[in-house]
């Protein structure tokens, strides 16, 4: 058998039916983002579709992953949060550690200082249906509901970039400023979310 | 060691003042080093090793073994979705350099799935080469490994070490056989091992958002030959077979792994690749690790392939 007849008898079995493990469909940039209800750390509960017309940052946290805590030693969320939460734009952090717990996020808040919600996603289904997978994980819905930047914080994984580009920085200004988000989407670093 | 108290052993690798410690890093940094302390200890310790200097007599081999707890794991130079990737800085003689020879990673996946990353278990060495001065029969070499190791949960972790390296055609056998069993470990092409691999011929262009299915055919031969071992190649979870570097605005899911029809020997990997929002830049690969197994041994074959260029940049 020839290598190309090979090949051609390769594409047939391709064809053929087969099990298929694609991965689980999550959230794409430029598309509609996945909607969700989840309870904060105070019980409260929060739909994306209550934040249209604004501007929605979703941070997948962890507060046990070193690359949170060291983004919150330098307040990096907290100052993004502060500065665009006077223009119409929501901060959002969710946790989908199989582990957390409302008492531990009000720790953490208390103990960090800042002021947004945390939701919490314990069965994890709202992460899988966004792609998160580390954190931090950023997502920026615009306010007509598109995701519109999906990746890292910024460029600086290991910490030792003193010319740090904020990727989410540059994504909310940019739909502030109605214009797309360049990059709109970036391979986010850090722990890996921890699912059940 | 696991018991001690970190900041007592910190101070006795580093030195009792690490600024002095980098003025003058003959006086007090080891070769072997200690890092990533949790409430159990060091969960990486890792030793800078010198091997043999190259024909030209004017590079010489050095490297740093990584000893990983069991059950933790770093990441090779993509880490895949998660993690970050391990970086080794060698200095000497006022040039740095990096990691050139990368063993094939493994392949790690959460229990659902869900996420996926590349990287060593155990023990490995990433070794690259520094410049020796003419004339010179040592060298003074420094290395900083910078790496994040993960189990359930990732601690990461800096280690300095350093060496007076003698510029040998032979290294000392420990070393020059941690340094066989790296290259051992490097990905060859398929040919290396008389067989062939068949890549997509993508009909492309690839738009943003749109995605394309890829087959990669490993080919062993006709089924009458004589093929030790290679006709019990077998395919594992397609997640599993393929490791590979990122490609901006480009992600690949492993879809299904099988054999080669009847009458040939081999494995079949389909990928699927798909553009994200942004343009797909013109001229990227590619570029990965096909990883099968037969019964005793898995092999690592590199391959390579033109990821399709986006429409609107060859129009």
């Amino acid at each position: 058998m020839s290598i190309q007849r090979f090949l051609s008898a390769a594409c047939v079995l391709l064809a053929a039916p087969a099990v298929l493990h694609a991965q689980d469909a999550t959230a794409v940039v430029g598309e509609a983002a996945p909607g969700f209800s989840l309870q904060d750390e105070s019980g409260a509960t929060h739909t994306l579709a209550q934040y249209e017309g604004q501007v929605v940052v979703l941070e997948w946290t962890n507060p046990e992953c070193p690359y949170v805590v060291r983004h919150y030693d330098v307040d990096t969320m907290e100052n993004l949060a502060t500065t665009y939460g006077g223009q119409d734009v929501v901060w959002l952090a969710v946790n989908s550690s199989h582990f957390n717990t409302a008492d531990d996020v009000t720790a953490w808040k208390s103990a960090e200082g800042f002021e947004y919600s945390t939701l919490l996603d314990v069965d994890g289904s709202v992460g899988h249906a966004y792609g998160a997978r580390t954190t931090p994980h950023m997502f920026v819905v615009a306010a007509d509901g598109t995701l519109a930047y999906a990746g890292a914080i910024d460029d600086n994984p290991r910490g030792n970039n003193d010319d740090a580009t904020n990727y989410v920085d540059g994504a909310v200004a940019a739909l502030i400023a109605g214009d797309s988000p360049s990059p709109s989407s970036t391979d986010p670093y850090g722990c890996s979310v921890k699912y059940e | 060691m696991k018991t001690l108290n970190p900041l007592v052993l910190g101070a006795l690798l580093l030195g009792p003042d690490l600024a002095t410690a980098q003025d003058d890093p003959v006086a007090t940094l080891a070769a072997t080093t200690e890092g990533a302390f949790d409430d159990e200890g060091a969960r990486v310790v890792t030793t800078l090793i010198s091997g043999s200097v190259s024909d030209s007599g004017d590079r010489l081999q050095v490297g740093v073994v990584f000893d990983i707890d069991p059950e933790w794991h770093i990441y090779w130079k993509n880490p895949g979705q998660t993690g970050l990737s391990t970086a080794v800085t060698f200095t000497a003689g006022g040039e740095t350099s990096g990691v050139e020879l990368w063993p094939a990673p493994s392949v790690f996946q959460t229990d659902d799935g869900f996420i996926t990353s590349f990287g060593y278990e155990g023990q490995v060495l990433l070794s690259g080469s520094v410049l020796v001065p003419a004339g010179a029969d040592e060298v003074h070499v420094t290395a900083a490994a910078d790496y994040l190791v993960c189990d359930s949960t990732c601690i990461p972790g800096r280690n300095e070490m350093q060496l007076v390296a003698p510029v040998a055609t032979r290294a000392e056998s420990e070393a020059e056989s941690a340094f066989a069993v790296a290259e051992a470990a490097v990905p060859v092409d398929a040919s290396e091992l008389g067989w062939s691999i068949i890549l997509p011929v993508i009909p492309g262009p690839l738009l943003p958002g749109e995605s394309v299915e890829v087959l990669i055919a490993l080919d062993t031969g006709p089924e009458s030959e004589e093929l030790p071992s290679a006709g019990m190649l077998r395919p594992d979870e397609p997640a599993r077979m393929i490791a590979y570097e990122r490609i901006e605005q480009v992600t690949v899911e492993p879809l299904m792994a099988s054999h080669t029809p009847e009458g040939r020997r081999g494995v079949l990997l389909t990928l699927r690749l798909t553009a994200g929002a942004d343009p797909v830049a013109e001229d990227q690969l590619f570029s990965g690790v096909f990883l099968v197994s037969d019964r005793t041994t898995r092999r690592a074959l590199r391959i390579e392939f033109p990821i399709p260029r986006n429409h609107t940049e060859t129009e």
